[in-house]
């Protein structure tokens, strides 16, 4: 079975962002590289069914620039890997056509990755598109009914799953929330120190470009407020408490039996309990 | 090449309150540009009713519900296939992995280009001016798309402040059938279920009960995992627990851990600093339960319990019914 | 993969990837073990690099390498809390020059990179956590992976300062003392290159290298550094662990109380932080050097406390790179001979004491002690300072002969006969 592992190196700014080449760029001087927690699940989850599966092969596709943070997922169980350079200024989705064109004669029976590697930029679906193969989004768990059946569990939030069954070949983004464990084994790392990346540079003529980088504004709607017309004392208050607004709290005391029966009626009232 | 299309969601009939404000936003650049606002959804998936309550002119029903295509690959193909004909030069959709697989794969299609979570989108001297939140939130990126010769596709965070969003009274809605161009190996739903709580991730969790260093010894643990248990809540803790290894790092509320935003928030032996609370505050309801009348969880509490919890919730597992633990 | 190999490297830093390109290059099957994903990643350095062996083991690393700044200008500073007597050197040299300010993530992956270039495997994001002894010899390492056991006939540690596996291979016997370590505090200031070039009179790729002592240690045995980089300063100090502990003076405000001091503040103007590091690094120099080789593992580079501080500046990294290729060398001979005893890898302590590493270890051997002397931290600076006031003129009385400004320096600030004794140290241990 044909594995392939998308996967995006993420840059952070470390405290406030600066800027470079006059707000075109983020200085990599307060920045620091990570891997999603998707990505790494989407790379353990392969390499789970590479060892259920004999004879499969796992080729780690990695957008990015520094070679040794692809090496440390290559140990969880790569055989090939591939660096796709991209600098920061391209717009990823626009670099699709030619990660296609890099993918489609390789025939991936699977194409696993997280909501970076070929995900939060609509990379992923576009590729399924592309590729021609099923798409399935917010995966959680995966189990190999036949050769070519497989039954998904992907999550709809809010604690709600859907199971359903798909057909190879397809592509896989893992969800944020996706439990993953395994540790790289010393044989797979010994073997990923050996692997011969081959480096591609993404070549595209753009179509949209980036005018400048800056801090956001207007001001994104989650970054708390506090009411405008409290007293200063209480906004300072509500700040402090991280946002909290100050509610009239009703107040239970006494005896611990009364008190339970009391919260249970509560949560009656919430719908927490059933009636 | 005027036209705008946006793409709508729907609950139980109802235009999700997302959509609503991407249909005002996406009016007000169909008027720019001076087309016409197509509004495009799953069938059934929005009553006749609602129709004539959006700012839209033409509604697409798409031939297949939510259900037929679960992850949306079949209508991001469906609507790619109509950009042309339509001559659609923007389309739009709220920010969420439905929105986004749909116009991805739709941009796809069509030779489009695709920008994923936008916060604004303006047009300025016949070019879209589109303004990302990039580096989860941290970072604003400008991007210029010349408007004559691409078709762009657009994500949008919904920034409506919650006043109800703009609707013409009674607006004339010429509904289209869509044919079905396309099929594909889509994925079949076996069956749609609620996750038991301790699956249930905590930034999506409903009710979640959190245990703090008032309780943090084994029996206290034992104690507030029944009752969690007992609520179908997903349990979490505070820093100090999971510092003395009572709960794993994932299982953090707070600052540097995770932000949840419950219907229901329950902490237990929680005192409620600061660092704690800045996870908890999108939650509805706020209850604490503290032997410290004036410990900071409390004063924000919708409902404060005070008392030893190590009584309490003994008296809690026995009043739902469940067995008590030794 | 077979997990077995001729020489095991701990650690990819300087001496670590320097031995292990010259194992490699004789054809070696040689594993550098890095616990960093990217190699240098945990590695903190002041910054000034001294070319010293690099010219001859790497000809063209003056182009291939990452470099920040070339030093073309050097100078040493005594601080007093109004005033900065700067003494410094300046020379542009169009071929080449000696010294160069150094980026450690960049530099270091580029030298494990050429290690690997030439054969080497270099498994990172690998903790090294124990050594398998048989019958006294050293046989390979234990990593934290599962079924993490890797075998060799030579296992060179480079791991470092605190080198866990000369400790666990019975080389350090008694723990570090204080006195021995200093403890190395540091910012990063990101300030745009121009800046850099206008505010330190600098041109293109040239660079500078400061380094003070003076009121701002008040009393504790160490010393401050600021160097330029392409757009960043290297701004930190270094102090003795066992002057910490006696004068329990904190650290962290030393560093604080130099940044604020007048003149400093100007040199760091507009900066913003974008890294603040700490790390020890070995100070006495022949003294902490344990015992460098056993049956089957020699130490080298940090991990040998090869640092020496001869009060103008630390130098560590050219004589890690050195005392790692000088590791690798005796490796090849021995694994050539299929002799890995002690007995055989003594060659290498025989060949480091006849190189430039081994010469200066006994050159300044006793700078520690000299620089120990608290005189240094306080009366000095002052008396330069009284000294520099009056002959430059910035006092009233209109050009003072040198005698007696000398003499009214002196009095109240350090008797003669200490200033002659301290000069004769300084003559004889610098
Ligand atoms: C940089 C930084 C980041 C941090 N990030 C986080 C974070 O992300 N999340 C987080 O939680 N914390 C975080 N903290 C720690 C935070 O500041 C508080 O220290 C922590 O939240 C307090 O935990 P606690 O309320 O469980 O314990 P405490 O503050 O000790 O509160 C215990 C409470 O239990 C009550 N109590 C005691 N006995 C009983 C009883 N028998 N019955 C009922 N009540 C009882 C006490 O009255 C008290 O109010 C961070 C701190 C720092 C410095
Ligand atoms: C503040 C400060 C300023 C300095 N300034 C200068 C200067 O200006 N000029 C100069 O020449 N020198 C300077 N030095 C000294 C110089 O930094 C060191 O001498 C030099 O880095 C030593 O190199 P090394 O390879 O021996 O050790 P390191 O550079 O410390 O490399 C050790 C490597 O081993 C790895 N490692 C450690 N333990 C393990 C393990 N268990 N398993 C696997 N890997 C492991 C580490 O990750 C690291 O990569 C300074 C030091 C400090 C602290
Ligand atoms: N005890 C000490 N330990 C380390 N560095 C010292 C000590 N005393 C003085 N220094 C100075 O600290 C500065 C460190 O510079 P460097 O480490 O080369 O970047 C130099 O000026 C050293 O001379």
């Amino acid at each position: 079975m044909k594995i392939a592992v998308l996967i995006k190196e993420k840059q952070a700014p470390v405290g406030t962002p600066l800027f470079s080449q006059n707000h075109k760029g983020l200085s990599e001087l307060n920045t620091t590289l990570f891997i999603d927690e998707s990505d790494s699940a989407a790379m353990k989850e392969a390499a789970k069914l590479k060892a259920k599966i004999p004879n499969s092969e796992i080729h780690v596709y990695y957008f990015g620039n520094n070679p040794y943070m692809l090496r440390s997922l290559l140990g969880l169980g790569a055989d090939e890997a591939d660096l796709i350079k991209i600098n920061d200024e391209q717009n990823l989705f626009e670099m699709t056509k030619k990660v296609s064109e890099i993918l489609v004669d390789q025939k991936f029976d699977l194409i696993m990755t997280g909501q970076q590697g070929g995900g939060a930029n609509g990379v992923g679906p576009a590729l399924s598109n592309l590729l021609g193969v099923t798409l399935i989004n917010s995966l959680l768990e995966l189990e190999q009914v036949s050769t070519e059946n497989y039954v998904a569990t992907r999550t709809l939030g809010r604690g709600r799953r859907q199971k359903l069954t798909v057909q190879l070949p397809a592509l896989m983004m893992c969800d944020q929330t996706m439990e993953h464990d395994g540790e790289p084994s010393l044989s797979n790392v010994l073997q990923a120190a050996k692997i011969k990346v081959k480096e591609h540079v993404l070549t595209t003529q753009m179509k949209s470009d980036r005018m400048t980088l800056q801090t956001p504004s207007p001001r994104p709607k989650k970054i708390y407020m506090p009411d405008s017309n409290i007293s200063a004392h209480k906004r300072l208050k509500q700040i402090l408490t991280g946002g909290v607004k100050e509610r009239t709290a009703n107040r239970l005391e006494g005896n611990p039996r009364d008190v339970a029966q009391q919260f249970i009626h509560f949560l009656k009232k919430q719908e927490v309990v059933k009636k | 090449m005027n036209n705008v299309l946006v793409f709508i969601e729907g609950e139980e009939g109802k235009i999700t309150e997302d959509s609503k404000n991407i249909v005002k936003d996406s009016k007000k650049l169909a008027d720019l540009l001076g087309g016409s606002l197509i509004g495009a959804a799953y069938s059934e998936a929005i009553s006749q009713e609602e129709l004539t309550q959006a700012a839209i002119d033409v509604f697409w029903e798409l031939p297949f519900t939510l259900d037929d295509d679960p992850c949306g690959q079949l209508a991001g193909s469906e609507i790619g296939c109509l950009v042309g004909e339509a001559k659609l030069g923007l389309l739009l959709s709220a920010n969420n992995l439905l929105g986004e697989t749909i116009l991805a794969i739709a941009a796809a299609s069509s030779d489009g280009v695709f920008f994923h979570s936008c916060r604004q989108i303006s047009i300025d001297a016949g070019d879209f001016k589109i303004h990302q939140s990039t580096y989860n939130g941290k970072v604003d990126e400008v991007r210029i798309l010349p408007k004559h010769s691409n078709v762009a596709f657009a994500t949008i965070i919904p920034s409506g402040t919650g006043r109800n969003p703009y609707f013409e009274k009674k607006n004339p809605v010429t509904v289209q059938k869509v044919n079905p161009l396309v099929n594909g190996m889509v994925p079949k739903i076996m069956e749609t279920f609620k996750a038991k709580a301790e699956n249930i991730d905590l930034t999506e969790a409903e009710v979640v009960v959190a245990m703090g260093d008032g309780i943090a010894n084994e029996k206290g643990l034992k104690l507030v995992s029944q009752f969690a248990n007992l609520i179908g809540a997903t349990l979490g803790g505070s820093r100090i627990v999971v510092d003395n290894g009572f709960l794993p790092h994932n299982k953090l509320i707070g600052l540097t851990g995770n932000v949840v935003a419950p219907r229901l928030y329950i902490g237990v032996g929680v005192s409620g600093a600061p660092h704690h609370l800045i996870g908890i505050k999108e939650s509805d309801v706020i209850v604490g339960i503290n032997s410290d009348p004036n410990a900071p969880l409390l004063k924000v509490a919708d409902l404060a319990i005070i008392g030893d919890a190590f009584e309490i919730l003994p008296a809690l597992i026995e009043g739902l019914g469940g067995d008590q633990v030794v | 993969m077979s997990s077995k190999f001729d020489v095991i490297v701990v650690g990819a830093g300087l001496a670590g990837s320097a031995a292990a390109l010259e194992m490699a290059r004789a054809g070696l099957n040689v594993c550098i073990i890095e616990r960093a994903i990217v190699p240098g990643e945990k590695n903190v350095t002041g910054g000034v690099m001294f070319k010293g062996i690099l010219d001859e083991f790497i000809p063209n690393w003056k182009n291939e390498a990452p470099i920040e700044r070339w030093i073309s200008k050097k100078g040493i500073g005594m601080v007093t809390a109004e005033s900065l007597s700067l003494m410094q050197y300046e020379t542009e040299r169009n071929d080449g020059y000696n010294a160069c300010t150094l980026n450690r993530v960049h530099f270091d992956s580029w030298l494990a990179n050429k290690a690997e270039e030439a054969g080497a495997t270099l498994l990172t994001n690998t903790l090294v956590e124990d050594v398998i002894l048989e019958d006294g010899f050293v046989k390979g390492v234990k990593t934290h992976h599962a079924d993490g056991f890797i075998y060799a006939d030579i296992v060179i540690c480079a791991d470092g300062v605190n080198s866990l596996v000369a400790q666990k291979a019975g080389l350090r016997k008694q723990d570090i003392k204080p006195k021995d370590i200093g403890l190395g505090i540091k910012e990063i200031l990101s300030l745009p290159e121009e800046t850099i070039n206008e505010r330190f009179g600098l041109k293109g790729s040239e660079g500078c290298a400061y380094e003070f002592v003076g009121e701002f240690l008040n009393g504790v045995y160490g010393g401050a550094f600021l160097y330029t980089n392409r757009n960043t300063l290297s701004i930190g100090i270094v102090v003795n662990l066992g002057s910490i502990a006696e004068t329990s003076v904190n650290s962290r405000a030393i560093l604080e109380h130099f940044k604020n001091q007048p003149q400093i503040k100007k040199f760091l103007e507009g900066g913003s932080l974008v890294e603040y590091s700490a790390h020890l690094v070995p100070e006495v120099g022949l003294d902490m050097v344990p015992q460098l080789y056993g049956n089957g593992i020699l130490v080298t580079g940090d991990a040998a406390g090869l640092v020496i501080n001869n009060g103008f500046s630390i130098q560590g990294m050219n004589y890690a790179i050195a005392s790692g290729r000088e590791a690798g060398k005796t490796a090849v001979d021995c694994i050539r001979k299929g002799n890995a005893s002690a007995r055989e890898l003594a060659s290498y302590k025989t060949q480091l004491d006849q190189s430039f590493v081994g010469k200066n270890l006994k050159k300044f051997q006793n700078t520690h002690k000299v620089l120990a002397n608290p005189r240094i931290g306080r009366e000095y600076p002052v008396l330069i300072d009284n000294i520099a006031k009056n002959l430059f003129g910035f006092e009233d009385t209109i050009q003072p002969s040198l005698s007696s400004t000398l003499k009214n320096s002196l009095r109240g600030n350090v008797s003669p006969w200490q200033l002659i004794k301290d000069g004769f140290e300084i003559w004889r241990y610098m």
